[in-house]
């Protein structure tokens, strides 16, 4: 514990606070504010104060912040204060903080004031069109740098290619079976119940096999390589950008797109109807699996149902939001990866907002395609 | 007698991010086959410098020549000319050593595949990494990052080297053996090398000339030969620098004192 003793000597014109015991953070120890009253209550005449610090046993870093708050107080009271009857040591500590305080003053100043509602606004929007501008030029590049490499005027890096293709296809093809599985077993069941009120139960197989081919299945993988896969694209492409690659490769003239984002793009445009068609044909068999436990028919029947009910233009609907589908989640993990900040938060914050992004896109690109498709009559 | 064109020449150029400007009207240029450094403290804007010169920031027409020629111009034409060193190496991690080495053989000369790959060795040997070739980045050390790195940058016998503090996290005998090694590749290949660095040791052991980045005035302070910036007592701020001296400069005794007062006063 520590006790603040307060005399006044008016002949010397000073107010001595002499500081007795142990001062630490993990005791209770007194305010700079209650000192000050205290000694503004004590004395009208004196305008100097001195620490007496030959009693104190101990101190920590808080009574350095107390001295640090005593002396603006004094300063603000008019009073006058001789540091040098602080320890020594604390007087080093407190001219450190002086000296880093000056270096980092440039930085201080730069973050100086807050701007008002008005600048921040405006640099938001400045901001917001900027990226935006930034985002058209990156599908602008896209574009033709796809056009390209589709058509032989630019090299194309199977080396790259590859690799992807398998971790976006084969390595991803469980996770899709196994969701597309039980979907069309939910579907099937849930419409099992309903249609069996009617005596119409073998019509669930129509019912999962359109959904499914039609919707479901680039829906569910759509979503499901937005998690998986767009995130890994955003989250590879971030780190390199914090580990320098990205402008290793700038600086050596690669083209970042030729390297990074086309085998990405192709991968996935190639590998995501696939999947679809698998997602398709294993949600019916999800379906199947529900109907054969559910109602009483076989597999054949079942099969027949399905036949008969799906059209090669749901096929098509599904396939070809599927093509759309992994556009939009290979160019948004690529734009995402290719903006990221040089830090590692950066790159978390790339990750969650490309799959935030792509989801989003795809389901504002499904309500399109459906729109559309009603439209065209299929 | 005919002027010699410098190798890189920077003239009048201002970098800023946004409105803040971080450096202003640099001008410094760098001789044929000579080891220059830019020092400075820490955000004085080195970095920046550095990204511009090798064109990762976009500059204005007209500041930045090679070899007498506008970089702002036509600048993949100069992208086979730089090899660059990043801090950390900046491997391509999806690639082994080898690879990464051999990258730029592939895409900018028509060798075959076993001249690509005996280059690629002796390139490797170099750096003292002949063994590992078949590597990933991920699998070796920081100091082998570095000198993989520094492999890569000399792939294409550049004509000029630019190096991002190239023994920064690197024990003393590896920076010692990297010191060395750029000391050759300049013997040996006349390269010219720009390097930024805060190691001291370095900064002597190579460097032929250095400018002084000074954070507050946004502009170049000093340049010259480090020892004798060193020895120099007008450039105080430079010659503490490099002399590793910081309690001259900024440790301001008086910010604390509020009020002089003669003695302690009487205990009570």
């Amino acid at each position: 514990m520590v006790t603040v003793n307060i005399a006044c000597i008016e002949e010397l014109d000073l107010v001595r606070v002499s500081f007795v015991g142990e001062w630490s953070m993990k005791n209770e120890v007194p305010t700079a504010t209650s000192i000050i009253w205290e000694i503004k209550s004590k004395t009208k005449k004196c305008s100097s104060v001195a620490f007496d610090v030959s009693k104190l046993k101990k101190w920590d870093t808080s009574f350095i912040s107390f001295t640090l708050k005593f002396i603006k107080f004094l300063k603000g009271c008019k009073f006058k204060f001789d540091p040098n009857c602080l320890p020594v040591e604390m007087l080093n500590i407190i001219n450190l903080t002086n000296a880093s305080r000056d270096v980092s003053s440039r930085d201080i100043k730069r973050k100086a004031r807050p701007a008002g509602f008005w600048k921040t606004l405006f640099e938001k929007c400045r901001e917001g069109i900027l990226d935006f501008g930034e985002d058209l030029s990156f599908i602008g590049e896209l574009v033709i740098e796809s056009c390209r490499t589709f058509f032989g005027r630019s090299k194309f890096r199977f080396k790259q290619f590859f690799p992807i293709v398998e971790e976006v296809g084969i390595d991803a093809l469980p996770i899709v079976l196994l969701i597309s599985f039980l979907v069309g077993l939910i579907l099937a069941f849930v419409s099992i119940i309903q249609l069996r009120k009617f005596g119409a139960g073998i019509y669930c197989a129509d019912l999962v096999g359109i959904a499914m081919m039609r919707e479901m299945a680039c829906l569910m993988t759509a979503v499901i390589m937005s998690g998986r896969t767009g995130a890994a694209f955003a989250a590879t492409i971030g780190t390199m950008v914090v580990n320098e690659e990205i402008d290793a490769l700038q600086t050596a003239g690669f083209s970042r797109f030729g390297f990074i984002i086309i085998p990405r793009l192709f991968a996935l445009v190639i590998m995501m109807p696939l999947l679809c068609i698998f997602s398709g044909v294993i949600g019916i068999c999800g379906g199947m699996f529900a109907s054969g436990a559910m109602l009483d028919i076989n597999i054949s029947q079942y099969l027949m149902q399905t036949k008969a009910a799906v059209s090669l233009n749901d096929v098509f609907c599904g396939l070809s939001k599927s093509v759309v589908f992994a556009i939009l989640i290979a160019s948004i993990g690529c734009l995402k990866g290719i903006r990221c900040g040089r830090d590692a938060e950066a790159v978390g914050k790339v990750t969650t907002s490309a799959v935030v992004t792509s989801i989003t896109s795809i389901i504002v690109a499904d309500a399109v395609f459906a729109l559309i498709f009603n439209a065209i009559g299929i | 007698m005919k002027k010699e064109i410098p190798k890189l020449e920077v003239s009048n150029l201002t970098m800023s991010y946004g409105s803040y400007v971080v450096m202003k009207s640099i001008n410094f240029s760098v001789k044929r086959s000579e080891i220059f450094l830019i020092i400075g403290g820490s955000g004085c804007g080195k970095s920046t410098l550095l990204k511009c010169l090798i064109g990762l920031k976009e500059c204005p027409p007209n500041k930045i020549f090679y070899d007498g020629a506008d970089i702002s111009k036509n600048q993949e034409d100069f992208c086979h000319k730089f090899g660059v060193l990043y801090q950390s190496g900046a491997l391509w991690s999806s690639m082994t050593v080898a690879e990464n080495v051999a990258l730029p053989f592939s895409e900018y000369t028509k060798l075959s595949k076993s001249d690509i790959d005996s280059i690629v060795e002796f390139k490797l040997s170099l750096v003292g990494l002949d063994d590992f070739g078949d590597f990933y980045p991920s699998q070796l050390s920081g100091g082998m990052k570095k000198r993989a790195g520094l492999a890569r940058a000399m792939a294409l016998d550049p004509d000029i080297l630019f190096l991002d503090e190239p023994s920064a996290g690197l024990d003393p005998i590896s920076a010692a053996k990297l010191d060395d090694l750029i000391l050759k590749i300049r013997e040996t290949f006349g390269t010219t090398i720009v390097a930024i660095t805060h190691d001291l040791d370095s900064i002597f052991k190579i460097g032929d000339r250095a400018i002084y980045l000074d954070g507050e005035s946004k502009s170049i302070t000093a340049e010259g030969c480090p020892s004798d910036l060193k020895n120099d007592p007008d450039q105080g701020k430079v010659s503490a620098f490099l002399s590793r001296k910081y309690t001259d400069i900024s440790m301001p005794q008086k910010e604390v004192k509020i009020y002089k007062h003669q003695g302690l006063p009487p205990p009570i």
